[in-house]
């Protein structure tokens, strides 16, 4: 064989190996890392994580009281009459009070798809619909197994932020959970990201939430594209 | 003992490339002169033969990491072979024909009946290969095909359908790259399973897929490249290698990046760079193959004019002979061949038998055919227009006119201009510094604090921008397109240097026969005598001057055909060398000519008709011994003439005509196309002289006449015959301005100059020749050979053509070349 043949033969293998690579799910770096910078997250708030008998998910609270859930399978709100979104898949629950004292009349809040807002005992919280996804039994064994399910089903919604190093979960609705790469070097492990849109719509002066942060962020559409977006961010150090 | 070789070097891509091969060679002790045309791709080297051999040029080229081969001179035949009945006969063969000196290789199949032959063309000849055949007991078949000739021009054009391919297959790749990467910027819309930021891995793996295609069509830049640097002799390849591979190292290492969790490195991909710049290179690549292709072309087509076969008349048992058609590359010197009215003469040679004329416009640019008996010089190539000849072949193959214009159109066109010496020593240069300063850039970078990343990128991006195409390749480019477009227009431009000086021109010396004039007669006017009418006289005189197949015959033919004149069969004609023709059409007696032949025969006729203001040929005719009137042909001023002459007018440049007419013919034309200065009256002979007359007046220092004819019918190609120059002393010099045979002067169109120090003048396409004495004084002109043939019937304008075979030679003195109005214009 000619030199020349074979070192076209080498290089259209290796276009085929990279091009299969590239189609590989173990090349999903993103998937694999969001899960381990996860755990790390989950392993900083030992003591705050829970398992609920009766929403069947698992819970991380932040040093302030915050909460996110995930449930440990998402079919389990799903029948044939539709989605009983008091059984969310994600949920976040935090302190109303800043919102009210800034305005907030949840009368006022406009129905967005996928969410439920939901106002009790003071708190406020915000339930996601993600999917019907039969998650693995697995799921259920701890916070970072239903986790890795909720990665492994809806892996279109896990991102990367780059501007802050932060990888995130959509939750639909332009709301978002945030949580660092690596919390070594980043001072917000875990953050709340929620589009202000429907507060402001039900009266909320964005900038006037107390314990939040109304701020515009760049971040990258779709598609890819630098955008810049208004957000109210709660960010958490769990260290 | 000095000698002059010719080398091709393969594996140039720049010219610096060109720079490298030549300083190399001009190391060599011995070598006086060595230069390198990158876009010819051929060295030509002066050097003392005692102590250097071609050997030792060869192996400093391939130091320098390039390749010299001597121009192949073999030629490759296949002979078709009868009366092989075993395998046995073939070795029979082979052994017959491998004995033959200069035969280097020979393969005969038993099963095809054909033997691959491979000889040198100067060592031995066909006649005898086919003779070895025979005295070996078989029989040689007519010959299927030569193939030395086109061999590099087939490479060419192999390398044109890589260069494409190449091409297409990069930006098959380079493309989609282009978009993800720039997709992922600029916000296109992309599948989301390759996003950047959320697949970065996948992203990063999909450019490398397409990357990979990319370098592997571009991997000669690498090779080259790379191995020009080890050298330490970098040229444009090596900066692309360079640039690119700085691109995709520091891409691989952001993918190693990326794997390890580190996602922003997938802002640091840089696959796309190295694949638009690799498939940008390609392209220009491909382009320069292309315009090189297309600068031959010309040549092809000057090729072309050769007929593929030739009417051979061979001796057989006692005096027979037979006419045996042969390929033209089996015709040899001596060989008797038949010319058939409406043919093209197969090779040069020398009229034995017949009389004819032949246009040899697509030659030599005489517009009006050009009549030949025994003993003319016929030029192969040319057509015999009207009459059966049986010359002697004198010159084949690289010996004939046609095959040295072809050898000085490539001569030009490889030729290089100052601007593209001094570029080729610019770019020489030019890669080192152009390293050193990307070197530069990202070390101060450094050290002013920013990161390694933004210094690596800094080098990159002055490695990967800083090409020297512009230098390398548009000077040679722009003088192969433009003497290829030229050629296309009837124009010979015949070096660089003329095309560089074309905008000095400030006068222009015209010839007027098919330069302003049509060159084609035409009737002008046509008297008719009591008794008969317009269309009787031109019928009749229309029929016989078809029988006769005459210039000046058929400018009647077409007026009566333009004028619906029917043309009548002839019962029996004679021409009357001298005179004019008698013929007997629809029962009636038709005399056509001069004054002379109708005086010979008793007819009187009336006033002649005043044609001399205009340069009008009068044809007497007399119709059953009455004259019947005069019809006159002319050569009519062009459409085009007055327009192109204002359009130079209006470009400031002054015009001059010269003719051998009378000075109020010349003038009469001269204010109908607005010449201002007419040389009227002027012998061919001393063209030269007046237009030396014309540059002593002090336009300009010398080199600024110029002699331009336009080519009489748009549309096809007229090369002016420049054959002639010798120099005196047996050794031809490097003269860089003006077209050159190689071989000696054909016959009559052949000039000896006495002076060695032929200077040339700069000039547009040509170079006005002006021989000068080492003391300044120039000698005078000594024209070698016979006289032009006589026109058999008389006439001014047929004369004309005597005194135009003569112009020739002039016309070779002062590099005369044809310019088409749309090009003056």
């Amino acid at each position: 064989m000619k030199k020349s043949s074979f070192g076209i033969l080498v290089l259209t293998l290796s276009a085929l190996a990279a091009l299969g690579l590239a189609g590989c799910s173990s090349t999903d770096v993103v998937a694999k890392v969001a899960n381990s910078s996860f755990k790390a997250v989950a392993d900083a708030s030992a003591g705050r994580v829970a398992w609920s008998d009766e929403d069947q998910a698992w819970s991380l609270s932040s040093p302030a009281g915050d909460k996110v859930s995930f449930a440990a399978d998402f079919s389990r709100n799903n029948s044939s009459s539709g989605v009983d979104f008091d059984k969310p898949d994600v949920e976040f629950s935090f302190d109303a009070a800043p919102f009210i004292a800034a305005g907030l009349d949840i009368k006022k809040l406009p129905a967005v798809d996928g969410i439920k807002y939901e106002l009790e005992d003071g708190r406020f919280m915000y339930h996601f619909e993600l999917g019907a996804d039969k998650l693995a039994a697995a799921a259920k064994a701890s916070l970072e197994a239903s986790f890795a399910e909720l990665v492994r089903t809806q892996r279109a919604r896990i991102g990367y932020h780059e501007k802050l190093d932060h990888y995130g979960i959509k939750l639909g609705g332009g709301n978002m959970l945030e949580w660092a790469k690596d919390m070594s070097k980043n001072d917000k492990d875990l953050v709340f990201v929620l589009d202000p849109a429907p507060f402001i719509a039900a009266g909320v002066d964005p900038a006037k939430i107390q314990g939040w942060a109304y701020a515009k962020v760049e971040t990258k559409d779709d598609a890819g594209k630098a955008i810049q977006v208004d957000k109210l961010l709660r960010p958490f150090n769990l260290k | 003992m000095i000698r002059t070789e010719s080398l091709r070097i393969n594996g140039m891509t720049c010219a610096a490339c060109a720079s490298a091969s030549e300083r190399a060679v001009k190391r060599l002790a011995g070598v006086e002169e060595a230069a390198v045309n990158f876009a010819t791709e051929k060295m030509s080297i002066r050097f003392e033969d005692l102590d250097l051999g071609l050997d030792d040029i060869k192996a400093a080229v391939a130091k320098a990491g390039y390749e010299a081969v001597e121009e192949r001179k073999d030629k490759e035949i296949t002979i078709p072979v009868g009366g092989m009945t075993c395998a046995a006969c073939t070795k029979a063969i082979e052994r017959a024909v491998g004995k033959v000196a200069g035969v280097s290789s020979v393969a005969v199949n038993f099963a095809t009946e054909r033997a691959a032959i491979s000889y040198d063309a100067s060592a031995t000849r066909l006649s005898e290969i086919k003779q070895a055949i025979v005295k070996a007991g078989y029989t040689p078949l007519a010959l299927e095909g030569s193939k030395g000739v086109d061999e590099h021009k087939a490479a060419k054009e192999r390398e044109i359908r890589v260069l494409w391919t190449k091409f297409a297959v990069s930006a098959t790749f380079a493309l989609p790259l282009l978009y993800i990467a720039m997709g992922a910027m600029l916000g296109w819309p992309l599948p989301a399973s390759i996003n950047a930021m959320n697949y970065p891995l996948r992203y990063a793996l999909l450019e490398i897929a397409l990357v990979i295609p990319v370098i592997a069509a571009g991997y000669r830049f690498y090779l080259v490249g790379f191995s020009a640097i080890w050298r330490r002799a970098p040229n444009m390849d090596s900066l692309i290698a360079m640039g690119t591979s700085a691109a995709i190292l520091y891409s691989l290492y952001s993918v190693l990046g990326i794997a390890n969790g580190d996602f922003k490195a997938v802002n640091s991909l840089y696959f796309e760079t190295a694949g638009v710049i690799i498939t940008l290179i390609l392209l220009g690549k491909s382009l320069e193959a292309v315009s090189k292709g297309r600068t031959s072309e010309s040549i092809k087509k000057l090729m072309g004019l050769q007929p593929k076969t030739a009417t051979v008349i061979q001796k057989g048992a006692g005096n027979a002979t037979a006419e045996i058609e042969l390929p033209i590359e089996e015709v040899e010197e001596g060989d008797l061949i038949l010319v058939r009215p409406g043919e093209r003469i197969p090779v040069d040679g020398e009229i034995v038998e017949g009389r004819t004329s032949v246009d040899e416009s697509m030659l030599t640019g005489e517009s009006i055919p050009v009549e030949k008996s025994v003993g003319a010089k016929v030029i192969g190539a040319s057509v015999n227009k009207n009459g059966a000849i049986r010359f002697r072949a004198t010159k084949v193959g690289a010996d004939t006119v046609l095959a040295h214009i072809i050898k000085l159109v490539e001569d030009a066109q490889g030729s290089k201009a100052p601007i593209a010496q001094m570029a080729d020593i610019v770019s020489g240069y030019f890669v080192p510094v152009v390293f050193l300063i990307a070197l530069a850039a990202a070390g101060t970078w450094l050290l002013l604090g920013h990161g390694a990343v933004f210094a690596l990128t800094v080098f990159v991006a002055i490695l990967t921008i800083a090409c020297p195409c512009a230098l390398g390749l548009a000077t040679p480019t722009a003088i192969m397109v433009g003497t290829g477009r030229g050629a296309e227009n009837g124009v010979l431009i015949k070096s660089g240097v003329a095309l560089e000086t074309t905008h000095k021109v400030d006068t222009i010396v015209f010839d007027k026969t098919g330069t302003l004039t049509k060159g084609r007669p035409e009737t002008t006017d046509i008297v008719v005598a009591p008794g008969f009418s317009e269309a009787e006289l031109l019928s009749l005189t229309a029929s016989a001057e078809k029988a006769s197949e005459h210039p000046l015959g058929e400018a009647i033919v077409r007026a009566a055909l333009e004028r619906g004149a029917p043309i009548l069969p002839v019962a029996d004609f004679e021409a009357v060398p001298g005179f004019g023709i008698k013929a007997l059409i629809a029962g009636k007696r038709i005399l056509a000519g001069n004054a002379k032949l109708l005086k010979a025969e008793g007819i009187g006729f009336g006033p002649a008709l005043d044609t001399a203001g205009e340069g009008k040929t009068p044809m007497f005719v007399a119709i059953d011994g009455r004259y019947a009137g005069i019809i006159a042909v002319a050569d009519v001023v062009k459409d085009s003439s007055a327009k192109a002459i204002a359009a130079l007018h209006g470009m400031g440049v002054r015009v001059a005509m010269i003719t051998g007419d009378s000075r109020r013919t010349a003038e009469a034309i001269a204010r109908k196309v607005g010449i201002d200065t007419v040389l009227a009256e002027v012998l061919p002979q001393d063209k030269a002289a007046e237009v030396k007359k014309l540059q002593a007046e002090g336009r300009g220092d010398g080199g600024r006449w110029h002699q331009r004819r336009p080519r009489p019918r748009p549309g096809r190609h007229r090369h002016r015959d420049r054959l002639g120059h010798r120099r005196g002393d047996g050794e031809r010099r490097h003269r860089p301005h003006a077209l050159r045979p190689h071989g000696r002067p054909d016959g009559h169109q052949a000039l000896e100059e006495g002076d060695p120090q032929h200077q040339a003048e700069p000039l547009l396409g040509l170079r006005l020749q002006r021989p000068r004495h080492p003391r300044g004084g120039r000698p005078p002109l000594r024209l070698r050979g016979p006289p032009a043939q006589p026109d058999p019937r008389g006439g001014r304008h047929v004369a004309q053509l005597g005194i135009r075979a003569h112009e020739r030679l002039e016309a070779s003195k002062i590099q005369t070349i044809h310019v088409n109005e749309e090009v003056v214009a």
